[in-house]
């Protein structure tokens, strides 16, 4: 056995010597096992809609990232899942009736432009989903904006509504020249019948609120000119039976615009305190409308918790987009619950639940540092809340996700952990 | 890999030859005293220095010098080493694990205590090898409030440590009461990993008695051993980067260390044995050994089941930090605590792939460091960049490379950066 040994030739290499059986890919994969509900909700409200969908953007990433390795003669990466995630990211934030064509395309966008020509995997610096979407809103504002109602949702409805209804709506529709595109790809898409539309609650939220700013707005005007006038009067010099007269003109203009104010006020009251608490579960629950996937709060919720318990993401950036967001919605709604939705609804809708475990945690494009992660998570609900209340968009994940990704370099220089003990002291 | 914990040590007598390296410890090499030919007897010494930092060496046996030559050395080049063929009665050990008589601290004053430890050339066993006496010798300067004991396992595999505690309690607490004495520290500290109830058990009951000595459990987590991490975990305080545990009044001290010192102290015993874990999926009969200084690590494996079919890697030390040998006509020094000996199942790893920036290896860098971006920074040849991010600062614990699921040879990257740093001055 000695001469043996002796014989033996060992291996030599660096250490250590033992690594964690873990690999990006199973990460990849780990975060579409974690998409699996929501797919599910998706696939179960928007039926064969959302699979078309899906299946262009799947279909079409990995189709993109083997032609750009293959015209670069690089390695093959096109099942490490990370094309993957961005599919099906993408696709369930598409509405569900979008083309096939035009999911092919902002795929492509998102993963050949916004990926692979920063270098592929690692390399980008911004979300290649979120590109994508973004190129889309740019590319087919309308389409990208027309939502239709769930497959329950639609059933409903159309039993409320007789055959005469809806092809009196379908033309109503048509002759509206704006909407007319949205008309269009929507009857490509469903073939003969038409399927209803409506907004989100995002987009109601925000009619909602601008309705309120509108007539508060008005109020404010009404009022303001109506002192204008009695103030010119005064300054005219006239006194007496005159002045009483101007006095009276101007208290009548004043309780007329309040009147209207409280009126509008309460009639808005009404309708948020009739949705409240059904728009609150709906979104929790995803029998709202919305993007094939964004629609379930719950479903992502499950997501997010199985990559939590898995490792696969860490706690910081979830928690840091919902506290900011939830502080600030709170605190909107704590200051006016008429101009503004409650909280738990903010959460529940338009894609924040997803943004937070899966769009936001996209490591690549996040911070390194805990530290930098957690501000990283608390800049991107911020700025979703901030869009949502005061920008022109109702919805704003997306916009929030690419600014945040452009300050990721800036982060992670300002947030460099400390080394345990002080830096090296340069001689 | 519990196995090897479960049996007593077993005591393994020395092959035909022993190698006594004269350089087993940092600092100065020491210089044969014996000549060709000679005889010697255990504990006998066969190499010293005159340098403040070193350590003698001793025979390990009763034989005959052979020769005196550069031989084959763990660190994978030639060192001088004594070269003894081993006699009549060979290695003798008799109760190795026990202090003979009650042991009363009183006895001893700080001069012996240096003194004894000095002339036993004990040295750091944990694997720093650092001459203990030096470590011992008081410096006004810098005053010694705590001494801790590291009964945390330097590296996942190795149990010599934990063997050790519930052999050697009495003596492992008489070695650190004498160094709380001799460095006139208030308090000694004896940590121990809480995967280790049975340890914690004999070791409070070994502490009974001293009123300034204390068990503090800690979370079993690599590099938890490591003197930086358990000087944190243990005082709340931060060893500055580049600086000793002394530098805020801790003195860390390893559980074999602190046995050798009550022996040393007590008996006069040098350090010519001592134990060593077998372990590995390449070994056939795994388990800890307690075998002279000098003992060849073919012979150990050889005596102690021998290697199987499988066996692939040879580690001189844990899975994590053991570096690996290829030859093994090499002996096992004072501060060898394990060989780990792996198959091609255990190690093989896939190939490296993307970073995807998962911050996964920031997180676990014990040292705070940002492990991705140093590696990036020597892969660019960027060394200016490494140096900013505090390369020089890494211990090489694995850590990052353990964790990275692109499984990228992050460690073999910094290793590079920092011959380059060194290199540049
Ligand atoms: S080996 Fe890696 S984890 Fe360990 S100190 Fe160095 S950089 Fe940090
Ligand atoms: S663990 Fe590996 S993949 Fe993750 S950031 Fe570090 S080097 Fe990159």
């Amino acid at each position: 056995m000695t001469e043996e040994v002796k014989e033996k030739m060992f291996v030599v290499s660096s250490s250590p010597h033992l690594v964690e059986p873990s690999s990006s890919k199973r990460v990849m994969y780990e975060v579409c096992i974690g998409m699996i509900p929501a797919i599910g909700v998706a696939l179960y409200h928007f039926r064969e809609r959302a699979l078309i969908v899906l299946l262009s953007c799947i279909v079409s990433a990995i189709a993109t990232e083997y032609i750009f390795n293959a015209v670069r003669k690089k390695a093959k990466t096109h099942f490490d899942g990370s094309a993957l995630v961005t599919a099906i990211i993408l696709g369930l934030s598409l509405p569900a009736t979008l083309v096939w064509w035009k999911c092919v395309l902002g795929t492509f966008v998102a993963i050949g432009i916004a990926k692979m020509l920063f270098g592929g995997l690692g390399s980008n610096i911004f979300n290649p989903a979120m590109v994508g979407r973004a190129f889309l809103m740019a590319a087919f504002g309308s389409a990208m904006t027309t939502w239709v109602f769930t497959a329950d949702q639609d059933k409903a409805e159309r039993a409320l509504w007789s055959q005469e209804q809806i092809s009196q709506t379908v033309q109503l529709c048509a002759a509206d020249g704006s909407e007319e595109s949205a008309v269009e790809e929507v009857a490509v898409v469903s073939g003969a019948t038409l399927p209803l539309t409506g907004a989100t609650l995002l987009k109601e939220d925000d009619s909602l609120r601008k309705a309120y700013k509108k007539s508060k707005r008005a109020h404010d005007t009404a009022i303001a000119e109506a002192r204008a006038v009695l103030h010119d009067a005064e300054e005219s010099g006239i006194v007496g039976e005159e002045l009483a007269v101007a006095q009276e003109v101007y208290r009548v203009a004043e309780h007329a615009a309040e009147d209207a104010y409280d009126a509008t006020k309460k009639e808005l009251k009404k309708e948020r305190d009739s949705k409240s608490y059904k728009d609150t579960i709906s979104t929790l629950m995803g029998s709202e409308r919305g993007s094939a996937g964004e629609t379930s709060a719950i479903a992502w919720l499950i997501g997010g918790l199985f990559l939590l318990v898995r490792r696969t993401i860490t706690w910081r950036i979830p928690l840091g987009v919902l506290l900011s967001s939830g502080v600030i919605a709170l605190i909107a709604w704590w200051v006016n619950p008429i101009a503004n939705m409650n909280p738990i609804a903010h959460w529940g809708a338009g894609g924040l639940m997803m943004c937070a475990f899966f769009i936001a945690t996209d490591p690549v494009t996040c911070p390194l540092s805990r530290k930098g992660r957690f501000i990283f998570g608390l800049g991107v609900g911020a700025l979703i809340m901030i869009i949502r209340l005061f920008g022109a968009l109702p919805e704003g994940v997306m916009y929030a996700v690419l600014i945040m990704n452009m300050l990721t370099p800036l982060l992670d220089r300002c947030t460099r952990p400390m080394p345990l003990g002080g830096h090296v002291k340069n001689a | 890999m519990t196995e090897a914990l479960q049996c007593m040590a077993v005591e393994l007598e020395a092959g035909a030859t022993v190698v006594v390296p004269m350089s087993q410890h940092i600092g100065a090499p020491c210089k044969p005293v014996v000549e060709k030919g000679q005889e010697v007897t255990v504990g006998q010494v066969v190499g010293e220095s005159e340098a403040f930092v070193s350590a003698p060496v001793h025979s390990p046996v009763n034989g005959v010098v052979a020769k005196i030559a550069d031989m084959p050395h763990p660190n994978g080049s030639k060192v001088q080493s004594v070269v003894i063929t081993v006699g009549q009665g060979g290695h003798k050990t008799s109760q190795w694990q026990k202090l003979p008589d009650k042991f009363e601290l009183d006895k001893y004053e700080y001069e012996q205590i240096e003194k004894a430890v000095n002339a036993a050339g004990i040295v750091g066993m944990g694997g720093a090898a650092f001459p203990t006496a030096v470590k011992l010798a008081r410096n006004p300067q810098k005053p010694v409030t705590t001494v801790l004991l590291n009964g945390c396992e330097c590296e996942p595999y190795l149990t010599s440590d934990h063997r050790l505690m519930l052999e050697a309690a009495d003596s492992i607490v008489a070695g650190l009461a004498l160094v709380v004495k001799a460095t006139g520290a208030s308090k000694g500290v004896i940590g121990i990993e809480d995967n280790k109830p049975d340890a914690i058990e004999v070791m409070l009951k070994a502490i009974e008695g001293y009123d300034n000595l204390q068990i503090a459990s800690c979370k079993t987590k690599y590099p938890q051993g490591a003197e930086r991490q358990l000087v944190n975990a243990l005082t709340k305080r931060v060893v500055p980067t580049g600086g000793l545990p002394l530098d805020v009044g801790v003195v860390v001290c390893n559980v074999g260390t602190a046995a050798a010192i009550a022996w040393a102290v007590t008996q006069g015993r040098a350090l010519t044995e001592r134990i060593v874990t077998l372990t590995g999926k390449g070994l056939n009969n795994p388990g800890n050994f307690v075998v002279p200084v000098g003992m060849l690590l073919s012979d150990l494996i050889e005596f102690s089941g021998g290697l199987n079919d499988e066996a692939e890697k040879v580690l001189l030390g844990g899975p994590m930090m053991g570096p690996t040998t290829s030859r093994l006509d090499i002996p096992i020094l004072k501060g060898t605590s394990g060989i780990t000996v792996m198959t091609a199942a255990e190690y093989l790893k896939a190939e490296p792939t993307a970073c995807i920036r998962c911050s996964r290896c920031v997180d676990v860098c014990p040292l705070n460091l940002v492990p991705t971006k140093i590696a990036h920074a020597v892969k660019a040849r960027n060394i200016e960049m490494a140096k900013e991010n505090d390369i020089m600062a890494c211990c090489d614990c694995g850590c990052c490379v353990f964790i990275c699921p692109s499984q990228i040879p992050l460690l073999q990257y910094i290793r590079t950066g920092k011959i380059a740093v060194r290199q540049m001055g």
